[in-house]
């Protein structure tokens, strides 16, 4: 009886060790981010929300150009796509993807909308993976933002919930 | 002897019961949550349309000065493309 209860003692002390670090530090570098500007505090849930931006831009390429390197700089995903139809963000940790697809517009204005497309988590972290997917789909987020802001301040911003479908 | 062919008994009898389990489960849980995502996806899209379409750059600023965003009056008809109409 003793020894289960060490092993079991042994096994939590290990998953502490390996799991508290990694959560110690995210804590540490989200607080610096907020602090920086580099991350927006928003709602738990903004995760599910789906995000419809518009702006006049007038030197698109170079928007184009700004809106690559801000993501690069998060660090917390690789790109794929083209920015003149859509462009997949693919997690760097944890599995889930995103999406900028760009949308018709009639008065020549430029249109994307942003959201995340796929979120794969289960196990026993799976609080701890959802906090890690939503800390860097905000950096992703934010720093879409800002460049959006950087080439046209008046860029205006609708949301709409996502309805996502669970699957087994 | 015995003792094997009832264990292979009791294997064959208990894994399809083990698996249609999980698998109703699964289902029940997978309904669960989509019927609950629909509900709140649906409450939370009726309380953005009355929003409608805001300044982007007062995210930044609100987040700045900790202050919460006043909502614009306009309001969307299309769903699939809230700025048009």
């Amino acid at each position: 009886m003793v020894w289960i209860i060490l092993f079991i003692v042994v096994v939590m002390g290990i998953t502490l060790a390996v799991l508290l670090p990694g959560a110690i530090e995210d804590g540490k570098k989200r607080k610096a981010a907020l602090a920086s500007g580099d991350l927006i505090k928003r709602n738990p849930s903004f995760y599910k929300d789906k995000e419809f931006f518009k702006a006049n831009i007038q030197d698109q390429d170079a928007f184009f150009n700004a809106l690559s390197e801000a993501v690069k700089r998060t660090q917390v995903c690789s790109f794929s796509g083209n920015y003149n139809s859509s462009v997949v963000y693919r997690g760097n940790r944890g599995q889930w993807s995103a999406s900028l697809v760009r949308l018709q517009s009639d008065d020549g204005s430029v249109m994307f909308s942003f959201g995340l497309s796929n979120y794969t988590s289960g196990g026993r972290t799976e609080s701890m993976q959802l906090a890690r997917m939503s800390m860097d789909l905000n950096f992703l987020l934010t720093a879409i933002e800002k460049t959006f802001v950087q080439f046209d301040p008046q860029t205006q911003v609708n949301v709409q919930a996502i309805n996502f479908k669970t699957h087994y | 002897m015995e003792t094997f062919g009832f264990i292979i008994i009791l294997l064959i009898i208990a894994i399809p019961i083990y698996l249609l389990k999980r698998f109703i489960s699964r289902k029940i849980s997978q309904g669960v949550d989509n019927a609950f995502n629909s509900i709140s996806a649906h409450r939370k899209n009726k309380q953005y349309q009355q929003q409608g379409p805001q300044n982007l750059a007062d995210r930044f600023a609100g987040a700045q000065a900790q202050q919460p965003q006043q909502p614009a009056q306009q309001q969307p008809q299309d769903p699939q493309n809230p700025f048009n109409g």
